[in-house]
């Protein structure tokens, strides 16, 4: 049957009026085989690999984006968790490998390339305590590398020991970055339940049980999804409202799949996931919290916000997983603050506080995201604010993240600017009290009972 | 007087049409990326449409559909256009159209009709 005049109309809003476009196209390297004990060696063949399987991804992308009319807005490269991959390395200084790599996603004109990473959520090997502590200098000598590491799982509980440490490498990196506020803390994110086939960053890393190639795509479409929810008015129930939100979603993750699809068909590797987020950008009207206050929030951090969130995450997945066969990722709505225009403005105005977000990550993906804390907030406040997001993680099974920036010599009242994605907003107060003392206890905190589903 | 047709003819109708759907839908994959959606939206005036189709026709395209009217005081127009025969690559003739379409004060969007069987086809 044939395409009728409304959906082409429809389509071209979405696409002309309401910012759809596709987030990334992420391709996944294997790099298990570039290991050895010289690190020069072993940092060449990253960056050969990377530069031999990612070479066509960039004019790729363009041409399937120019030929669907539908813009493909990054494109990004995520490798094998580095601290695997440099293991056998006889030194412990792992930042050539971050330049090299860093190097490769300059020359392919690709925006990030993810997996300076490393998976400790039991305990740390000597390899993976030693990228950890690369982390700060392996950021502050690239400008497209992003690291993760993942600190718990709901099989293995929270290594607070790590937990601990990554409090430190997170004041470290800011300072490090201290002339552009600690922007190095924009791309370095520390997971409960990291998921191996993410395609967003800064937590994109391609996982032990992954191919050698693989393509995966991540949507976008808040704009879209608003304008439908305010084109139903304020009388509809609730039902009604997820209903459409899911029909939306549907037609969103279509044009990922097909855009993805093509794309590795080209590129001669396997399509890997899509993932069915909903990623908001700085730009007017591409923002999560629009959504939420289109629902009947007057301001997104009032109460109902978090189970407004919990029926938006919910209805996107509904529609998207009927959509492909292969959801993945992350998969659910993200809500960066300094990413997300009007989530920044509800923070300045005081209407949305750290507690309030720290609840909302319970119902969606992925954590505290894009947050600024005040420049003097300490390495154990940091750990406890880490230490609360795995927890959230580790009990209901999902994935939480937090990427927090503590900028240097800022204090509330500042606001900063970052930037093109990363976007910017106002410094956000942190509890002063301590839990200095319950960080430094270190160990780990036992596997949930929730862990034991066999 | 015109009799009710005997119920083994209609099944049998209703089996032949259910296989000409499979027989569509098999040949769905061959011949998709051959087709594709032109919108043009701008001023209202005559010669429109002749200029875009000047385009198509200088370069082999072939218009299978066109709808077209005025939307909120701007002309709107939405073509269907095979492909398959184009004396260019498909990236000239977008930028040929897009070109066109700045020449002439009008907005050309050029996609082709996979983006829109995708999103709005279970």
């Amino acid at each position: 049957m044939a395409i009728s005049s409304e959906e082409i109309y429809e389509t071209l809003g979405m696409i002309h009026a309401q910012n759809l476009d596709i987030r990334t196209v992420t391709m996944g390297v294997d790099l298990h085989d570039c290991a050895g004990p010289d690190i020069r060696r072993v940092a060449r063949n990253a960056y050969d690999k990377v530069m031999r399987m990612a070479g066509k991804l960039v004019p790729t992308a363009e041409a399937v984006a120019g030929e669907y009319g539908i813009p493909i807005v990054n494109k990004r490269v995520a490798v094998t968790p580095v601290a695997w991959v440099a293991a056998a390395c006889e030194t412990r200084d792992y930042t050539l490998i971050a330049r090299e790599l860093d190097r490769a996603a300059r020359e392919l004109g690709i925006d990030f390339i993810g997996g300076f990473s490393a998976l400790v959520q039991k305990d740390m090997t000597p390899a993976g305590e030693a990228l950890i502590r690369c982390i700060p200098r392996a950021l502050a000598e690239t400008s497209r590398l992003c690291a993760s590491v993942n600190i718990g799982t709901t099989k293995a509980g929270i290594n607070m020991d790590a937990v601990g440490l990554m409090g430190q490498m997170i004041k470290e990196a800011a300072s490090l970055s201290a002339d552009t506020s600690g922007s190095a803390c924009a791309r370095l994110v520390v997971f409960c339940n990291a998921v191996e086939d993410n395609p967003f960053m800064a937590g994109a890393f391609l996982g032990a049980g992954e191919g050698d190639g693989s393509l995966s795509v991540g949507i976008s479409g808040p704009g879209t999804i608003r304008a439908v929810v305010q084109a139903m008015g304020r009388e509809l129930d609730l039902q009604t409202v997820a209903e459409e939100i899911k029909r939306v979603a549907f037609k969103i993750t279509r044009a990922g799949e097909l855009v993805g699809r093509k794309c590795a068909t080209r590129m001669g590797v396997a399509f890997n996931i899509i993932d069915l987020s909903l990623a908001p950008t700085p730009a007017p009207g591409d923002s999560v919290a629009d959504i939420l206050e289109a629902l009947g929030l007057d301001k997104v951090g009032s109460p109902g916000t978090t189970a407004a969130l919990a029926l938006l995450n919910d209805a996107v997945k509904r529609g998207g997983a009927m959509a492909t066969s292969h959801a993945g990722g992350m998969s659910g709505a993200f809500i960066p603050v300094s990413e997300d225009a009007t989530m920044a403005r509800r923070v300045a105005e005081g209407a949305l506080t750290l507690e309030k977000l720290e609840a909302m990550t319970a119902v969606c993906s992925v954590g505290l995201d894009m947050v600024i804390v005040p420049g003097d907030t300490t390495p154990e406040t940091i750990s406890g604010i880490i230490a609360d997001e795995a927890a959230i993680g580790m009990i209901n099974k999902k994935t939480t993240a937090v990427r927090l920036i503590p900028a240097p010599g800022k204090s509330v009242g500042d606001t900063i600017d970052f930037g093109g994605l990363l976007g910017g907003g106002p410094v956000m107060p942190v509890s002063p009290h301590s839990c200095a003392v319950f960080i430094r206890r270190g160990g780990r905190i036992p596997a949930p009972l929730q862990g034991l589903s066999n | 007087m015109t009799t009710k047709p005997k119920q083994e003819k209609i099944q049998g109708n209703i089996r032949l049409m259910a296989a000409h759907a499979r027989s569509v839908a098999a040949t769905r994959g061959k011949t998709e990326g051959n087709r594709i959606v032109i919108a043009v939206i701008g001023e209202d005036r005559p010669g429109i449409m002749a200029g875009v189709t000047a385009v198509l026709a200088a370069r082999s395209a072939n218009i299978l559909d066109v709808s077209q009217t005025i939307m909120s005081d701007l002309f709107t127009m939405v073509m269907l256009v095979d492909i398959k025969a184009i004396s260019v690559p498909f990236a000239g003739l977008k930028t040929d159209l897009e070109k066109h379409g700045q020449e002439a004060g009008l907005s050309i969007i050029v996609q082709h009709e996979e983006i829109f069987k995708a999103m709005h086809r279970v």
